[in-house]
């Protein structure tokens, strides 16, 4: 998305800015997905099997777990679950 | 005559009960030692806890009909629920299931007693207990919707995770799956009903799709009090995927999500909540703040597909 505008430069009108209102707790996570984490939980929230993945992104059913477990870490989640809607709640996975 | 104790009829009826059940129940091996519970649904599509699969696709199940391989049709983790077909098994053949054992739609109540039935490679499990607390429908934080909330009192273990929770006249009631700080939850039948008569419609579950990130933002007093709103935060649209729904309708990062089709959306688990029952197809009226005013736009449900590459 090289040239769209940060989404805190964006005024969302009455003279507030998005970054003064974000929510400080979205903040404090500081642990970004990567873009193949990214790809991969969006597979994961559609209920795809882990071979699925595999087979999508064409690399091993390892390398999905691989992903699966940082993915659970990164959004402090104990469940697939879990991590869907922490993914969503952070802006990082589309609705 | 022999006649029997109170004590022997109660044992006796509480054995027939659970073999009336058993033939619902299927083990499925989720690696050489542990297993899990699953309930033969209709057909050859059988039910069972979708977080537990943890991305299985293909697993061995074992029945009254012996050893077959099923495989993954549906994963749905907002309600828990994972279907999965029987391999080349005949529907007609094995265990008959029990006409009683179907599943009900009709509620339980609190202090009423349930059976539950799972089974492992070496044959069933069975546990009796009771419904600790049952309330109304309720959404899922992952936005599922469903039918009844229930939890039960029991002694189970893992292998329980899927199994068949029946009321005392075996009729089929939920699915036994794990819920918050060891608490045991129910999957009511009209849920997966639901889930089940979608996947026999289309072959698979069609998830609706917008192409939306939100992040949730908090709102000072001042603002909401000047846009009307109760709720602390809003949801702001943070990206819009390029050829999705989102995109169609013009939406912009920085737009402020405050309704969708009359229901006010506070958060973006309440987007999650309003979307998951959305077929795709449907159109949904979206009430926005874009640059401080109001603005309504329409949008069309879209499905989601796996990204091509």
């Amino acid at each position: 998305m090289a040239g769209a505008p940060a989404l805190t430069d964006l005024a969302v009108g009455d003279g507030a800015t998005i970054t003064d209102m974000v929510n400080p707790t979205v903040q404090r996570h500081s642990a970004r997905l990567t873009p193949r984490e990214r790809e991969v939980l969006a597979l994961v929230a559609a209920g795809i099997s882990n071979k699925g993945i595999a087979r999508a992104l064409q690399v091993s059913p390892n390398t999905v777990k691989f992903h699966i477990a940082a993915l659970l870490e990164k959004l402090d989640a104990a469940t697939r679950a879990g991590a869907v809607v922490a993914a969503l709640r952070r802006g990082e996975l589309s609705l | 005559m022999n006649t029997l104790s109170v004590l022997q009829q109660w044992s006796r009826e509480r054995a027939a009960l659970s073999a009336t059940l058993a033939p619902r129940a299927v083990a499925i091996a989720l690696d050489k030692r542990r297993s899990i519970s699953g309930i033969r649904w209709r057909g050859e599509l059988v039910v069972t806890a979708a977080e537990a699969l943890a991305g299985s696709d293909e697993v061995l199940l074992a029945s009254e009909r012996g050893e077959q391989r099923a495989t993954l049709v549906a994963c749905d983790l907002a309600t828990d629920v994972a279907v999965l077909r029987i391999e080349g098994g005949d529907a007609a053949a094995g265990p008959v299931i029990s006409e009683a054992s179907a599943p009900t739609a009709a509620a339980l109540e609190a202090g009423a007693g349930v059976v539950i039935v799972g089974r492992t490679r070496r044959g069933p499990v069975v546990g009796f207990g009771t419904v600790r607390a049952a309330g109304p429908a309720w959404r899922s934080r992952r936005g599922g919707e469903i039918a009844q909330r229930l939890e039960f009192e029991a002694a189970l273990d893992g292998r329980f995770e899927g199994a068949v929770v029946a009321d005392l006249s075996a009729a089929v009631q939920a699915m036994l799956v794990p819920g918050p700080r060891g608490s045991l939850l129910g999957i009511p039948a009209p849920t997966i009903e639901r889930i089940v008569a979608a996947v026999e419609q289309h072959g698979y579950l069609p998830r609706p799709y917008l192409g939306l990130r939100l992040q949730p933002l908090w709102l000072d007093e001042a603002t909401r009090g000047r846009w009307g709103r109760t709720g602390r935060s809003i949801a702001a649209v943070a990206g819009v995927e390029p050829g999705s729904p989102a995109e169609a309708a013009a939406l912009a990062p920085g737009d402020l999500l405050e309704a969708i089709d009359g229901v006010a959306i506070d958060s973006v688990e309440g987007l999650v909540a309003q979307l998951a029952p959305s077929d795709p197809g449907r159109v949904l009226e979206l009430r926005l703040r874009r640059g401080g005013a109001p603005q309504t736009v329409k949008v069309t449900v879209g499905e989601w597909r796996a990204p091509r590459r």
